[in-house]
């Protein structure tokens, strides 16, 4: 259990109304390396990475990080594994009422420490997604695409360790798989564990996806 | 391991920014904040100055006054009697007839006051004594034109020529005061040339005044009523703490209510939760939340004690301010001259600022305590739904 990345191991998940979504999942994402999950629409993928950033609790089971069990950590403890997670939601949520530079920076904004260096990141990286004529516009007011790469840069910013994405090319051009997927790559590049939900197969046609999954039926299965 | 300092410069940025977000509510609650630290304030400054301007005055006024009474009400005092029987009493120092009544005059009640050359002694030496037909004002009556005839009308209605006025440093008491030449007075009241309203007296010790009374009252042949300063000053000063007492007791709802009102506001919507939720799966931690939350208080609660404050102290102490004379008093006129020690001042602000700022604060600290303990994927799924 001392791999560096994450890992479940017999994790199972029942919904409060009744019925196992997952059933004794057994995988590792390593670092460095970048995972892609499959599964059709209500498979368990959103659940699953909810589980693995600590923002769901297993019904059995355990998430190991880097070596640690954190799904029983008490919340001052899970609230500090959590700073070490990107997360990018189906649903995207972000906030509408401020630009796209201050959604960006807002998991920055509680650590001062790395505030000087995260605002040129920011930029940076919002310019590499092709937003940075857009850094002062609301997210109400951008495209699907545009909102979505929005959440990626935020997902991305401050380099964090474990970057867990859901559905991150839903609403992408071709053209812009490219960008997302070389930012992805980088990610990997400097050791960060990178787990992609998606159905896209533009996704699971990708080179980047060292392990891929399929869930179904509560299990997780590892694809060739 | 980082050192945790609670004043985080982002964080404070990003609540001043979330402020902007919502600026009604905000508005809103900085202008109720404000006008409870105003209202709250001004009901212990005006206590504390009204406490210090009674003490003032009962430091003027004399140890001991006697009054005639009748069952219909006070009676005139016959001077020469009334003068040879206190005067009996062993204790008594400078026994003084006084003349003095409310008569009608421009605006509303004047006090009048008689005096003669037996006066000259309690008298500023840079005043000159009225004459018949003279009449000097108190601060009230500054606002009134010395060329122009100053009617008064009691028992006769008389017309005076104003040539001056009292100094500002006169009591309190003589704010709404006319001073009149003796006679004046007296055919103003009513009263024969051989009467006086009452009699002023001193003792040695301010312990004797209360121990004189019953001797008083047995050498006098009518019946009288006796008040000394001292229980004068004391029925003064639990009169200004009752009212002010109710008064304060009154903002308890206003206080509740804008507990309430902070607490709903931060806790509550949905909008809210889904917020908090996001910001925990981004990384925030309960601390970080809680911060924010109380920043976002400070910003609003700091200015509007501030303001609060500075218009409590600027209604009552500022140049002009009559309101205090013509509503709690009934007095016309120029304002009040109302005063505060520095003690006193300090004291009733930081009390004004203490009695809304509790509640408010620990409203905020319980709604930002509701985000520390939110379940970030609830709120989540919440908005998903």
């Amino acid at each position: 259990m001392n791999a560096a990345g994450l890992a479940c191991r017999a994790l199972t998940f029942e919904r409060s109304t009744g019925g196992r979504l997952l059933d004794g999942i057994e995988a590792a994402f390593p670092c460095g390396r970048a995972c892609l999950i499959t599964g059709a629409t209500g498979a368990g993928k959103s659940t699953l990475l909810h589980l693995l950033a600590g923002l769901l609790g297993p019904t059995s089971g355990e998430v190991w990080a880097d070596g640690q069990p954190v799904s029983r950590w008490s919340a001052p403890h899970r609230e500090r594994w959590r700073q070490m997670v990107g997360i990018v939601f189906q649903h995207l949520h972000l906030l509408n009422d401020v630009t796209l530079l201050e959604n960006v920076l807002l998991p920055c904004v509680p650590r001062p420490e790395r505030w000087p260096a995260v605002l040129g990141e920011a930029r940076q990286l919002l310019e590499r997604l092709g937003l940075g004529a857009l850094e002062e516009v609301t997210p109400a007011r951008l495209s699907g695409g545009e909102r979505q790469r929005a959440a990626l840069a935020r997902a991305l910013i401050g380099q964090p360790r474990f970057l867990l994405l859901d559905e991150p090319s839903a609403f992408q051009d071709d053209g812009r798989i490219e960008g997302v997927l070389g930012l992805l790559e980088e990610a990997t590049g400097q050791g960060g564990c990178v787990v992609v939900c998606s159905h896209d197969p533009r996704l699971a046609a990708a080179d980047l996806f060292q392990s891929r999954y399929r869930l179904a039926h509560g299990r997780l299965e590892r694809c060739p | 391991m980082t050192r945790f300092c609670f004043w985080n410069r982002p964080l404070i940025a990003w609540a001043a920014r979330d402020l902007g977000r919502q600026p009604f509510s905000a508005l809103l609650l900085f202008v109720c904040l404000a006008l409870l630290v105003t209202l709250v304030t001004l009901v212990l400054l005006l206590g504390q100055s009204l406490r210090l301007a009674s003490v003032q005055w009962a430091a003027q006024a004399p140890d001991l006054v006697v009054r005639r009474v009748t069952p219909g009400g006070w009676a005139p005092l016959p001077v020469a009697e009334a003068l040879e029987r206190v005067q009996t009493v062993a204790g008594v120092l400078r026994p003084r007839p006084r003349v003095w009544g409310v008569v009608q005059g421009p605006g509303g009640p004047w006090t009048v006051v008689g005096v003669d050359a037996a006066a000259a002694a309690d008298w500023p030496a840079d005043v000159p004594l009225p004459r018949a037909g003279e009449a000097l004002l108190g601060t009230a009556g500054r606002w009134l034109a010395t060329a122009q005839p100053l009617f008064l009308e009691g028992r006769r209605a008389l017309g005076f020529k104003v040539v001056g006025y009292l100094p500002r440093s006169a009591a309190a008491a003589l704010h709404d005061g006319v001073v009149l030449n003796r006679q004046d007075a007296l055919l103003l009241l009513g009263l024969a040339g051989d009467q006086a309203t009452d009699l002023a007296l001193e003792v040695f010790h301010d312990e004797e005044a209360e121990a004189l009374r019953p001797d008083l009252a047995s050498v006098l042949p009518w019946p009288v009523t006796i008040t000394t300063s001292r229980e004068q000053l004391r029925r003064q000063l639990d009169d200004i703490d009752r009212r002010t007492g109710w008064l304060l007791a009154s903002f308890v709802p206003a206080l509740a209510a804008m507990a309430l009102v902070v607490a709903a506001l931060g806790a509550a919507g949905r909008r809210q939760r889904w917020e908090v939720g996001v910001l925990k799966a981004l990384g925030w931690g309960g601390g970080d939340l809680l911060r924010l939350h109380l920043y976002r208080g400070l910003l609003i609660a700091g200015p509007a004690v501030a303001v609060g404050s500075a218009a409590a102290y600027l209604l009552l102490f500022a140049p002009g301010t009559t309101w205090v004379g013509r509503w709690i008093f009934g007095l016309p006129g120029a304002p009040l001259p109302l005063h505060l020690s520095g003690q006193s001042a300090a004291g009733g602000l930081l009390l004004g600022m203490l009695l809304v700022a509790l509640p408010f604060s620990a409203a905020l600290f319980w709604s930002g305590w509701q985000a520390v303990i939110q379940d970030p994927a609830e709120s989540i799924a919440e908005a998903e739904r």
